[in-house]
């Protein structure tokens, strides 16, 4: 049935309502990913996101929900352009799929246009709604987005990831399974903490290393988290995802600054400074380090973004500190950035050397 | 038979974590010289420089040391006579960082740190290496590692560099 | 950066065979492209007029046959510093397997020795994937019983097998599904020294491509991604063809790519290397089946698809450039290091001359293709292979129907090239999708989005059609001119892409220095018409291969004549042209198989200058009635007389209505049971025969006062000259009849349109002016010389 797809600024796109059908109003984001429609809907980082696919024939591949990124799918609402109902290996069409979610849906939108509409005037918020009188669109302007993101999807209440090996503490400002995958392949014994844990609380949990992650939001959101982070980090080696990149970088004087044009796609070059290597690699962030301010801070730039020029990752001269923008974990995308996991380990085994530490044979 | 142990890959990774761990730990990397050792050492401490640049904006100077002279079998007048090549680089009052692809006995660093010696008053010597095999006959060690192979006395480590070999590997047989 | 002791380069060229696919736009682009990078190159071409455009770029043309000892021979004679055999098809990846060893420190660029033997030897290709962890299908090939029985033991059915007889003839293959069949195919009779050879069977799994490019430094980027409708046992270039690949979900994308990168690095390939995989949705097996180390139909193809300058880049990478610091002919830096996403699907439909259902099989049996856009998948085949302009579907329908339910399913066991078609019909019939899936083994989502294009169909078919399912027909790609109408008089329908249109690469874009707007825009949100007047070109789909090389040679010369001469050319074809990459900018490309621009009115008439059809040239069917801004080009044979003789002369004139032009002649004489052609032979007639001609055109193009070109051919009989055919229009011949003179044709031609007039009064000299300053002469229509007029002087004193 009809519905459509309301801007902040009034432009309207119609198209045919699928999954659940509720009213939902959100922050539009358009996304470029060309597969993984399973993880991206259930990423944390989508709580309070409508999300537009601009990839076609949404659906055919399947839906495999051991794909999924979180328990609960935080995401306000999905819009696509072509889809299909049928799958290639027999799982639940996507239409049915989100319906079980109860996300609403709105299909055969023009997503080129939209996607050049966002371009050109910047992320806004947004509406799935049947109508589309004057009433509609003044709604969406007076409504005011919860700005406590991260506290929704960060976990209450800590839990552990178990293993054999290093012990690592990830501080969840809303992290992806598969940063949990991919320790877990290492062998990493983790614990997940709640955003706010306080540094005694992760002392007592004695970790070789901790991790910040990836989450939705305004890192200028989360002072008490970044005065705990320049208490962790003169003790442990660090490794800062996505908001937490952005948060030590807060911690230590930095300043960032929102992208141009966000990076929401599943496959976007980043360059090794120091080797020159290109690889392809996740990106969902709209904020960026400031350059002005990194070469007179302790920190070096190891990674930028080949395609705009901007800070991809940073690493601290003296101390243990690691961080990387993009997702190194991919799902979806290529794989070329799980070695930030192999670094980070590295990086651990030889603070442990220079203290004394037993020598550790990789 | 050769086995591959570390692939290109690995190995590019290898460099560029030294790399890291060089500038950690020296505040500062301006009076640093990298001097590598014999064939493949000289082509590590190449790829180190160059990291170094792009990380850092800083032109390291790299010196190339052919120890092939010092032989550890040489008795003392032999040593006395020969005739180096000097570097062509200042040391005094510089940090070393001397390079080399396998460490294993360690006598090829003993000899290494003899020459630089006879060349000048270094500050300090640090000692990085591709890869670290054991069995040491000298209490040497280095202080950055791209990777700890532990081997038995029978087997050979082979690095293949792109420079030279054509490609980058590190094989075991 | 670039290999700095490259400053030579001997090109592969390609050969004669109508099997090869067609990469003139590819070659184009990558001579051009050497050529502003400041390489010296050269090239070894069967037949020179098949460069077409792209000789100017070139330092040096050799024409010979294209094998191992001609290229040593050159080698020899001129030490250049390395050979490209990317845009020589199969036939250089052999040449450059069989030099290994003898060709000292010349280097091969983009390939090697070992990826190209790789191709011919699966032996080679196996070991070397088995090496590196790749997932490859093994086989057995032995006259042991144990070891045959072991392997089968190993790998499990189904199995295909086959015996190799000693005399290297092979019996076909057979499929063995169980112990039963496998006794069966044991128990027949065996000659002396037979050997069984045995695989793993893939019959029935999908087939997808990958296409990677790689540098020198270990960086590799996913260029584009295409899958087969049809399954494996069909061949690709036989199937219909999707990219991207959307029936892979993150994880199978993402294996499939790392293996396709590995297996570059394994072979080294720097530059396009494309993989092939045999995937099982229900097992999840896959397969490598094979590899591609050059320029083929895929990057062609995906080149199209995804606007990515494959043939520019991968000469670039071979040299060794970095593949984000590649460079653009237009001094512009191009970042290479994307991997290009498409916002909607990109589809290749093969096509057969013959209008008769053919069987498929592992072999390719189509002539040509068609390639349509569109958003989803009942679009593109609405507009592909289900077009009745294009298939003749409802031709097909009509004898389908006549079908019993028995022969019906024949047809879709054993498949036909009317695959579509057959299905639709069992469709139709009420044949359940699930049971036909495991029967063809083609996935379910495009037998349901069959089912879609069926049932939109019948309301069309049932004049059904009003503003409620208007939009999902025109989801479905349906459009003809009254639902067009339709669906423009409703202001709430969202107009979807009607025709596609490209300009591709912007090297920067607003915010992304270095980020490459793939431009492929839809009518109605995206096409930016500027002010200046236009000439649109309407081109016609074209099957043959030469036919395709002139509508390229052609359009090119058009397109570049027209914004030479200040207006903005248009190209709408009813299938795409890919435009070289340097024209790309200046022209505007439209794909339009539905023929629906002219009812859009969506460039103002005020802004038209003229119309160029080239419809009729080719001979197709056209439903413009007579327009007066419409320039037919028509091949039409205006006389044909049946005379004979040994020496003919033909002749390309292009006139205003009053005044003539005759640029180029193609003399062909026979001496001695040799025939000799000589082009641009302008420069030894004489006065006498200049001034004799001339009488010869006027006298017959008397009566046609318009702007046109024609092709005359005239025969020498008794000594004097006789007309025996006249043409109007362009034939095949411009391609004969010379380079310089050829584009000189066209750009006066677009001169004409534009208004000028032939110069009264030119003398015989500049009548018959002719451009070129080689001469291209054949014997024998096979051996092809290039030669200067002091030695074709002394060829005609001898003849």
């Amino acid at each position: 049935m009809k519905r459509y797809l309301i801007l902040e600024d009034g432009t309207v796109f119609p198209g045919v309502g699928f999954g659940s059908s509720i009213i939902t109003t959100g922050q539009l984001v358009v996304s470029n990913n060309r597969t993984g429609i399973e993880q991206s809907v259930t990423d944390p980082d989508s709580e309070g996101q409508i999300i537009a696919f601009t990839v076609p024939a949404i659906g055919l591949s399947g839906i495999n929900r051991d794909f999924y990124e979180s328990i609960n799918s935080q995401c306000k609402g999905v819009v696509i352009g072509s889809s299909s109902s049928a799958t290639v290996d027999g799982s639940i069409p996507f239409g049915d799929w989100i319906e079980t979610l109860g996300i609403p849906g709105i299909k055969n939108v023009d997503v080129r246009a939209l996607s050049k509409h966002i371009s050109e005037h910047g992320e806004m918020k947004a509406s799935i709604m049947d109508t589309h009188d004057e009433h509609a669109i003044d709604q969406i302007k007076a409504l005011v987005l919860p700005p406590d993101l991260v506290k929704r999807v960060s976990t209450k209440q800590s839990y552990p990831n178990p293993n054999m090996g290093l012990k690592m503490v990830v501080v969840d400002l809303g992290l992806k399974y598969s940063i949990l995958r991919q320790l877990s392949y290492r062998d990493c014994n983790s614990v997940i903490v709640n955003y706010n844990a306080s540094p005694e609380e992760i002392e007592s949990l004695h970790p070789d290393g901790i991790i910040y992650s990836n989450g939705p939001g305004d890192p200028t959101d989360l002072p008490n988290t970044i005065e705990n982070i320049k208490v962790l980090q003169k003790k442990y080696p660090i490794l800062g995802i996505g908001l937490g990149n952005l948060l030590i970088a807060l911690a230590n004087d930095c300043k960032i600054e929102p992208l141009d044009q966000p990076h929401h796609e599943s496959s976007l070059a980043v360059k090794e400074v120091a080797s020159g290597k290109i690889d392809f690699v996740n990106h969902n962030h709209s904020y960026t380090i400031d350059p002005k301010y990194i070469s007179a801070s302790d920190f070096i730039v190891t990674n930028i973004c080949v395609a705009d020029g901007s800070i991809e990752g940073m690493r601290h001269e003296y101390l243990p500190i690691m961080c990387v923008l993009f997702e190194p974990e991919a799902a979806p995308g290529p794989t070329d950035g799980y070695y930030v996991f192999d670094e980070f380990i590295d990086l651990i085994g030889s603070t442990k050397n220079q203290y004394g530490g037993v020598d550790r044979w990789q | 038979m050769a086995k591959e142990i570390i692939d290109g890959q690995t190995m590019t990774r290898a460099l560029t974590r030294i790399t890291y761990e060089i500038i950690e730990r020296n505040k500062g990397i301006d009076d640093l010289v990298l001097v590598g050792i014999k064939t493949r050492g000289v082509f590590v401490a190449h790829r180190i420089e160059s990291r170094l640049k792009q990380l850092e904006n800083i032109s390291i100077p790299v010196a190339e040391l052919d120890i092939t002279p010092y032989r550890d079998d040489m008795t003392h007048e032999e040593i006395e006579n020969i005739n180096i090549p000097p570097l062509d680089i200042d040391i005094d009052k510089k940090h070393i960082i001397l390079t080399d692809d396998v460490l294993y006995t360690g006598r090829t660093i003993r000899a290494a740190m003899d020459a630089l010696m006879k060349f000048g008053r270094p500050k300090k010597i640090s000692l990085a290496v591709l890869v670290d095999r054991g069995h040491r006959e000298l209490p040497i060690r280095a202080d950055f590692v791209g990777k700890n192979i532990p081997t038995s006395q029978k087997e050979k480590i082979r690095v293949s560099m792109k420079e030279i070999d054509g490609e980058d590997k590190i094989e075991i047989e | 950066m670039a290999i700095s002791d490259v400053h030579n380069i001997l090109i592969i060229g390609p050969t004669s065979s109508d099997k090869n696919v067609d990469l003139s736009t590819a070659l184009y682009d990558t001579v051009e492209i050497l050529h502003k990078l400041g390489y010296k190159t050269s090239i070894i071409v069967e037949d020179p007029t098949s460069l077409l455009s792209s000789g100017e770029f070139l330092d040096r043309i050799i024409v010979e046959k294209v094998t191992g000892d001609n290229i040593l021979k050159y080698l020899n004679d001129y030490h250049p510093d390395a050979i490209l055999p990317t845009i020589g098809d199969k036939n250089a990846l052999g040449i450059v397997a069989s030099l290994n060893g003898k060709i000292s420190n010349i280097r091969i660029l983009g390939t090697n020795y070992l990826a190209s033997l790789a191709t011919f030897k699966r032996e080679l290709f196996i070991k070397r994937l088995s090496q590196n962890d790749l997932p490859v299908i093994n086989f057995v090939s032995s006259d042991d019983e144990t070891e045959i029985y072991s392997f089968i033991r190993k790998i499990g059915f189904p199995i295909i097998a086959r015996r190799k007889y000693s005399n290297r003839h092979f019996s076909g293959w057979t499929n063995i599904n169980n112990l039963f069949e496998l006794d069966n195919f044991m128990a027949l009779e065996e000659l002396e020294d037979t050997k069984i050879e045995i695989e793993r069977s893939i019959r029935g799994f999908s087939e997808y491509s990958f296409t990677v490019m790689r540098d020198r430094y270990e960086n590799a980027a996913l260029v584009g991604t295409i899958e087969d409708i049809e399954p494996i046992g069909i061949h690709h270039l036989d199937s219909n063809l999707i990219s991207p690949a959307v029936s892979l979900n993150d994880s199978k994308l993402q294996k499939l790519r790392n293996y396709s990168i590995k297996l570059a690095q394994a072979f080294n390939v720097v530059g396009a290397c494309t993989v092939h995989f045999a995937y099982n949705h229900k097992t999840n097996e896959c397969y490598i089946t094979e590899f591609i180390p050059r320029l083929s139909e895929e990057t062609k193809f995906l080149e199209y698809a995804t606007s990515y300058p494959l043939a520019t880049v991968v000469v670039e990478l071979s040299l060794g450039y970095h593949l984000d610091k590649v460079q653009l002919d237009s001094g512009s830096n191009f970042n290479g290091a994307t991997e290009p996403f498409v916002d909607h699907i990109t589809s290749r439909f093969p096509l057969w001359t013959d209008p008769k259902q053919k069987y498929l099989g592992p072999s390719k049996t189509s002539n040509s293709s068609i390639v349509v856009n569109g958003f989803s998948i009942e679009e593109v085949l609405n507009r592909g292979a289900l077009n009745d302009k294009i298939n003749d579907n409802l031709e097909r329908y009509n004898k389908l129907r006549q079908l019993n339910d028995d022969e019906l399913f024949e047809k879709i066991i054993h498949p036909t090239n009317w695959m579509l078609d057959v299905l639709l019909e069992a469709l139709r019939r009420k044949f359940e999708i699930p049971v036909l899936s495991e029967v063809t083994s083609i996935n379910v989502p495009y037998l349901v989005a069959l089912q879609n294009v069926m049932d939109n169909s019948a309301v069309i078919r049932d004049d059904e059609v009003d503003e409620n399912n208007i939009e999902r027909l025109v989801e479905y790609g349906i459009k003809g001119v009254g639902n067009s109408k339709l669906l423009m008089n409703s202001d709430d329908i969202v107009t979807k892409t009607v025709v596609k249109s490209k300009r591709s690469i912007g090297a920067s874009g607003p915010g992304f220095m270095n980020h490459n707007y793939f431009v492929t825009s839809g009518i109605s949100n995206d096409i930016e018409f500027n002010d200046r007047n236009k000439i649109i070109v309407r081109s016609p789909i074209i099957t043959s291969k030469r036919d395709i090389m002139v509508r390229q040679f052609v359009l090119l010369q058009l397109v570049k004549s027209i914004e030479q001469n200040g207006l903005e050319p248009v190209v709408i074809g009813r299938e795409p042209w890919t435009a070289p990459l340097s024209v790309r900018y200046n022209v505007l490309e439209i794909d339009d198989p539905h023929r629906e621009m002219s009812e859009l009115n969506l460039i103002p008439e005020n802004k038209i200058f003229k119309i160029i059809d080239f419809s009729k040239f080719w001979n197709l069917d056209t439903s413009d009635s007579d327009n007066k801004n419409i320039f037919q080009i028509n091949a039409r044979e205006l006389k044909n007389v049946n005379i004979a003789g040994d020496t003919t002369i033909k002749v390309m004139v292009v006139t205003d209505g009053k005044n003539y032009l005759a640029p180029s002649i193609i003399y062909r004489t026979k001496k001695n049971s040799q025939t000799y052609e000589i082009s641009d032979f302008n420069n030894f007639l004489s006065v006498e025969n200049k001034d004799e001609i001339l009488t010869i055109i006027k006298h017959e193009l008397d009566l046609y006062k318009e702007i046109n070109i024609f092709n005359l051919e005239i025969v020498k009989r008794n000594d004097h000259w006789v007309v025996t055919k006249v043409y109007e229009g362009m034939t095949e011949d411009i391609i004969r009849h010379e380079l310089a003179s050829s584009v000189h044709v066209i750009d006066t031609l677009v001169k004409l349109i534009l208004g000028n007039k032939i110069d009264e009064g030119l003398n015989l000299d500049e009548i018959f002016k002719n451009y070129d300053s080689d001469y291209l002469v054949t014997v024998n229509e096979k051996k092809f010389r290039f030669m200067d007029y002091d030695e074709v002087n002394k060829l005609i004193q001898s003849i």
